[in-house]
């Protein structure tokens, strides 16, 4: 990095420091940003090792790899991560990578995730949610709530693929028009898929898989 | 029957205490008896609303799980973090931990250590401690932590606890 340009001169970062798009990441971004993270001395090949293996698990899946998985691959011990990162995962490592937590998950929405969208979703939009976390207003609803709300019940596959977004879709437009959600019948009949298909996609049930996802509730 | 009509219902000498679409507010009331129309879950007197709050380790106020809790809102971002911590409250966690199936079912007495110190340090300086230090403060073993809450740190312990980093 040319030495008179500032950090958020050349990067967009978030008021806590952290890269707000994690494809500008570079590897200058990581030397320069290090000693904000409590590594004065420069980065080692240990430090390469952890930043070069959370770089690759997002390039490849658009995930940020779990504290776990990444001491795990690079043969480390969690005061080994210590010792290099003493920050903390996310705020030494998975900031110097560029990706944390809350970048993840946005490859499989299939949608648009520039450095403008990316504030956007950063940018506090509140969803209100009963205990059991369905959507209490369901105009509050979008289509990053769903992919995010998948992700937490673990979806198969990892990602919501064009079939769950029919029935998402198709449970949103019948609410829209009538007023209730669609028994589990009328939606299998509409979108012909049987039970044991639907379970394949929503193995977390009907109401609280497929009608929690849509952003909707019965009681 | 109009739901938004009903609070109770006696039939053949019994009473049924009912919410206002209908069903039966307290599962451990139900008998066969039970006449209200409506699906099969409905008729069963057994919702997913019905769930949860009697598997835990932690004594919740008028724990039965049924209506007591039903109206409690909370705000959350698109990953679903609380946004004020002032919001948490034991039942939130109860329930995430049933959305992302906690290994055991249920949280056991080292989750809730692991998610009050985090609650607790970050009331009294105000940000999430790190992973290092509520391990050794918990006396927690790095594969424990990941056995308790598979679903990481941040995804695990820290959303549960109904605070979030950034």
């Amino acid at each position: 990095m040319s030495a008179d340009r500032p950090l958020n001169a050349k990067y967009s970062l978030d008021s806590d420091g952290f890269l707000l798009d994690p494809k500008q990441w570079d590897r200058e971004y990581a030397a320069e940003t290090a000693g904000q993270v409590g590594v004065p001395g420069g980065l080692t090949k240990g430090h390469w090792d952890v930043i070069d293996y959370i770089r690759s698990v997002y390039s490849d899946s658009g995930k940020c790899p779990l504290v776990y998985e990444t001491c795990r691959v690079c043969g480390m011990t969690l005061k080994d991560l210590k010792r290099l990162f003493p920050a903390g995962y996310l705020r030494g490592a998975c900031r110097l990578a560029g990706c944390t937590y809350r970048e993840a998950y946005l490859s499989q929405c299939s949608l648009p995730a520039t450095a403008d969208d990316l504030n956007v979703i950063s940018a506090n939009k509140v969803y209100k949610v009963d205990v059991r976390g369905f959507l209490v207003n369901p105009d509050d609803w979008d289509e990053y709530y769903a992919a995010f709300r998948a992700n937490d019940m673990k979806i198969p596959g990892g990602r919501l693929t064009d079939d769950h977004w029919r029935i998402i879709h198709f449970l949103r437009k019948r609410f829209a028009e009538s007023g209730a959600v669609p028994t589990i019948y009328e939606t299998c009949d509409a979108n012909e898929i049987d039970l044991e298909e639907l379970e394949r996609l929503f193995p977390d049930g009907y109401h609280r898989g497929a009608v929690k996802v849509a952003g909707l509730r019965v009681i | 029957m109009k739901g938004d009509d009903i609070d109770s219902f006696e039939s053949d000498n019994k009473v049924y205490e009912l919410d206002s679409d209908g069903f039966l507010v307290d599962p451990a009331k139900w008998d066969k008896d039970f006449p209200v129309l409506g699906g099969t879950c409905r008729l069963a007197g057994v919702t997913y609303r019905n769930v949860t709050a009697d598997h835990t380790h932690c004594p919740l106020p008028g724990q039965k799980g049924s209506q007591e809790n039903v109206n409690l809102i909370y705000d959350v971002d698109v990953r679903r973090f609380l946004i004020d911590p002032n919001q948490w409250d034991e039942y939130y966690t109860v329930h995430r931990a049933c959305e992302v199936r906690l290994p055991g079912g249920a949280l056991s007495v080292k989750h809730w250590g692991i998610i009050r110190f985090l609650g607790n340090c970050f009331d009294d300086r105000g940000s999430v401690p790190t992973v290092y230090e509520n391990c050794e403060r918990c006396a927690i073993g790095f594969e424990e932590l990941e056995r308790l809450f598979p679903n990481g740190y941040y995804w695990g312990v820290v959303k549960l606890s109904g605070r979030r980093v950034r």
